[in-house]
């Protein structure tokens, strides 16, 4: 059975592009334009995932209100938050609302693709026993690249699909220093500079969180990031 | 241009009070001509009183006959007087209705006259009826003294301690007057004496008794008064001392007997009371201007001071109302006060705050443009993307690719606007450490350098850690924009200079390259946003909004700091600096 995503944007255009992609790509869509037809919607069917804008024509806000209400209906459903804005008030408001990403709209179709194959990839597995393991162990650090779980002293460490990417992008190769195009490319986006920087100083809070002597990522300062091997 | 604070505008404005004077000025001299009539009236009254004690007593007057030959002088001069008299302006007093009398009869009344010298009598009651301050004398009808009583000198009526010291009747009045044996008492009056005296000592003439008090012969002779009054007429004159240093007012009368003119009775005055009266007057009427002058100065002063204090803050204010990072204050100073300066501190309160939504409005036009834009690029990239997912000819796919491309500069053009934002966004936010300034620039000199190989970077960096306070990682963007600025201008094949050093408390980063010049002008706003000087090239790949040194700026700003632009002193190029303070 096809999986079913919902799409909630209020621009018509982008709505049908985007419908027309992810149904291309064997999905079932179900789209709508407010955010009041997609809460109805909801009550009767909950979608496998959700892609919210933030702006619903009339309401501002109305995509962090939906997030808040199917994350009260269901704890694990992938959530996508896709919008034009950017400033990190917006991005940390998402994100605290229990969305597993938040990207800007100037992502390209195949990248989103590749995002929601992944988070139904982590979906999927999370309710799986163990069976075949991908692991990718860095000292405390440890990345199971097929969950997208990443944990640290195993302590679960509460990453992004894009945060997962790019400390993956990093610990590959410790004391590699990754610029911020490989940095981007690994993580799927395109974003400017202060972007990242933003999402590298979220990452390290998120890390400081579970571990208070946490200071593995490296900022280079003109060149890009790396991890630092473990001592 | 002159310039003229409120304080010294306040104070000129007091100099006003100088009408003050000038108008005491005018008083006291009425006052004093009105003194002088009274003086003249009392005087002549007081002649009037010894004349009428020695009327018709001829046998007091007992004089010498006359010479003939004496007497012809003296008939020819009595009728000269008498046609004078006659003649005469008729304002002095007239105090009796005697019949005129011609020289003959004066002369024969004489010659009756013993030829005895004025008898002790005449001066017991000339005498007696003196005054304190007054000198009487009497002379006959040929101008021969009868008697003499009496002084001018220490009855000036002035107050005692000012009137020179004991009976000398010598003392020099020029002399300070705190000499004197009762000297002030007061600290006012010490203080008036002290500051004052000297002033009025050169403004003033006071009155001395060190005046030469001798009778002169002219006086009795050819005195207007004396003659009047010997043809019968009471009248009164001022003339100076033979020392010019007084002024004698002298009152004379007849003396009566029968119908006859006998003898004239002199009573003389110095003018001092009066002139003591009016320089006391002066000098009290100078002190008190010039007290009301120091108190309305003092008090103009204090309120200019005040007055100019809180324009003052409300200008200082007003100045530092919009911050270093653009943000905008309500002024405070003043602004609940009733008056004038409170409705300017209101008004700018208000035009500040109009300012501030123009500068919100202005920040959020640019979020809103990017956000704006950003819908309909989306759509064209989805659409793209959709049909890149579609089988298509050749040809079509070229198109695509410009089309990918024209969005791609697209991409770029939205993303710088949101950049100045963004990184105003985060200066607000305000995180900042301390840190060595070295490890970044140094680290970004190794990313140019890998980055674009072709160009040569000359770095000279200090030996030593150069903390500074704010963030690593702007400093590390501004940094990026001076590079980009450089290289964007720098002549090919040509070297870019870097150099950081710590000069007076400061870490100075410069950027240096080789290529156009900055025109002159004061008005060079390089660092303000949206300002670009580059000559307009439509070939240019990268869209230039002039945003790159306004990141520069604010940064610099950030780090409380400061950015500048100069040409080479030899004209090759410029350079780009930043300040960055040394955290101690």
């Amino acid at each position: 059975m096809a999986k079913r995503i919902a799409l909630i944007e209020d621009d018509a255009a982008i709505r049908a592009n985007y419908a027309d992609a992810i149904k291309k790509h064997g999905y079932e869509i179900a789209a709508y334009a407010s955010r009041p037809e997609a809460s109805n919607a909801f009550k009767l069917r909950l979608p496998e995932l959700a892609i919210i804008d933030i702006g619903l024509g009339s309401e501002p806000d109305g995509g962090f209100t939906l997030c808040r209400e199917l994350r009260a209906q269901s704890a694990t459903l992938p959530i996508i938050f896709l919008t034009a804005r950017d400033s990190d008030f917006d991005v940390v408001s998402g994100l605290r609302l229990g969305a597993d990403d938040y990207l800007t709209k100037d992502i390209s179709l195949p990248h989103l693709m590749a995002r929601i194959a992944a988070l139904f990839r982590r979906a999927d597995l999370a309710n799986e026993p163990k069976s075949q393991e991908e692991i990718l162990d860095r000292g405390p650090l440890r990345l199971d690249l097929k969950r997208f779980l990443a944990t640290w002293n195993e302590r679960e460490v509460d990453l992004t699909l894009t945060e997962f990417w790019m400390v993956h992008s990093m610990a590959k190769f410790p004391g590699h220093v990754k610029n911020r195009d490989q940095l981007m490319g690994e993580a799927k986006i395109v974003v400017d500079d202060g972007t990242i920087t933003s999402h590298i100083k979220r990452m390290r809070k998120k890390f400081i969180a579970v571990d208070d002597a946490f200071d593995s990522i490296d900022t280079v300062y003109g060149m890009g990031y790396r991890w630092r091997a473990a001592s | 241009m002159l310039r003229i604070g409120l304080k010294a505008k306040l104070l000129l404005v007091t100099l006003s009070l100088a009408a003050i004077p000038l108008v005491g000025i005018g008083y006291v001299r009425e006052m004093e001509a009105l003194l002088i009539e009274q003086q003249e009236a009392n005087l002549l009254a007081a002649a009037r009183a010894i004349a009428t004690a020695l009327n018709e007593r001829p046998a007091l007057l007992k004089l010498k006959p006359p010479d003939p030959v004496l007497r012809r002088e003296k008939e020819d001069a009595i009728n000269t007087m008498l046609n004078a008299g006659a003649t005469a302006t008729g304002e002095a007093q007239v105090s009796n209705d005697a019949p005129p009398q011609t020289a003959a009869q004066i002369i024969a009344t004489e010659a009756s006259a013993d030829p005895r010298a004025v008898s002790d009598e005449v001066e017991n009651i000339v005498a007696s009826l003196n005054r304190r301050g007054t000198r009487v004398w009497m002379i006959d009808k040929r101008f021969a003294l009868l008697a003499l009583a009496g002084t001018l000198k220490s009855a000036t009526g002035r107050r005692p301690e000012t009137i020179g010291a004991g009976g000398s009747g010598r003392t020099d009045a020029r002399k300070p007057l705190a000499d004197n044996a009762s000297g002030p008492s007061t600290w006012w009056e010490k203080t008036e004496d002290w500051l004052l005296r000297p002033l009025y000592q050169r403004l003033l003439t006071r009155p001395t008794e060190d005046f030469d008090d001798a009778l002169p012969e002219d006086a009795i002779v050819s005195g207007s008064e004396v003659t009047r009054a010997l043809a019968g007429n009471g009248a009164t004159r001022w003339r100076a001392t033979p020392d010019n240093r007084a002024r004698i007012l002298s009152a004379a009368h007849p003396v009566w007997a029968g119908n006859e003119v006998v003898a004239a009775v002199v009573v003389e005055e110095s003018g001092n009371a009066i002139a003591s009266f009016t320089s006391r007057a002066l000098e009290k009427l100078i002190t008190a201007t010039l007290a009301v002058f120091v108190l309305v100065a003092g008090v103009m002063l204090l309120f200019a001071t005040r007055l100019a204090g809180r324009v003052r803050r409300l200008r200082d204010e007003a100045e530092s109302a919009i911050d270093a990072q653009g943000r905008v204050r309500a002024l405070t100073a003043g602004s609940t006060a009733s008056d004038e300066i409170g409705d300017l501190s209101r008004s700018f309160s208000q035009l500040l705050e109009r300012l501030a939504q123009y500068h919100d409005y202005l920040e959020n036009l640019g979020a809103r443009i990017t956000h704006e834009f950003r819908t309909p690029v989306t759509v064209v990239r989805s659409s793209l993307d959709n049909l890149a997912m579609q089988p298509l000819p050749d040809e079509a796919r070229d198109y695509m690719q410009r089309a990918n491309e024209g969005l791609k500069r697209l991409d770029n053009l939205i993303s710088r606007m949101g950049e100045a934002r963004r990184i105003e966004q985060s200066l607000r936010d305000g995180e900042r450490s301390s840190y060595d300034i070295r490890t970044v620039i140094n680290g970004c000199i190794e990313g140019y350098r890998s980055a674009a190989p072709q160009q040569v970077f000359d770095a000279h960096i200090a030996p030593d850690a150069l903390l500074v306070s704010g963030s690593p990682d702007l400093l590390a963007q501004a940094f990026d924009k001076l590079i980009a600025n450089a290289m964007s201008f720098a002549l090919p094949g040509s070297v870019i200079v870097i150099s950081l050093q710590p000069i007076d408390a400061e870490a100075v980063l410069e950027v240096g390259n080789d290529g156009p010049l900055l025109p002159d002008g004061p008005a060079l706003r390089l660092f303000d946003s949206m300002v670009s000087i580059r000559a307009d090239d439509a070939s240019a790949t990268e869209p230039h909004l002039g945003l790159g040194l306004y990141v520069v700026r604010l940064v610099a700003q950030f780090h409380h700091g400061s950015a500048a632009a100069r040409n080479r002193a030899d004209e090759s190029g410029v350079v780009f600096s930043v300040r960055l303070p040394l955290v101690v």
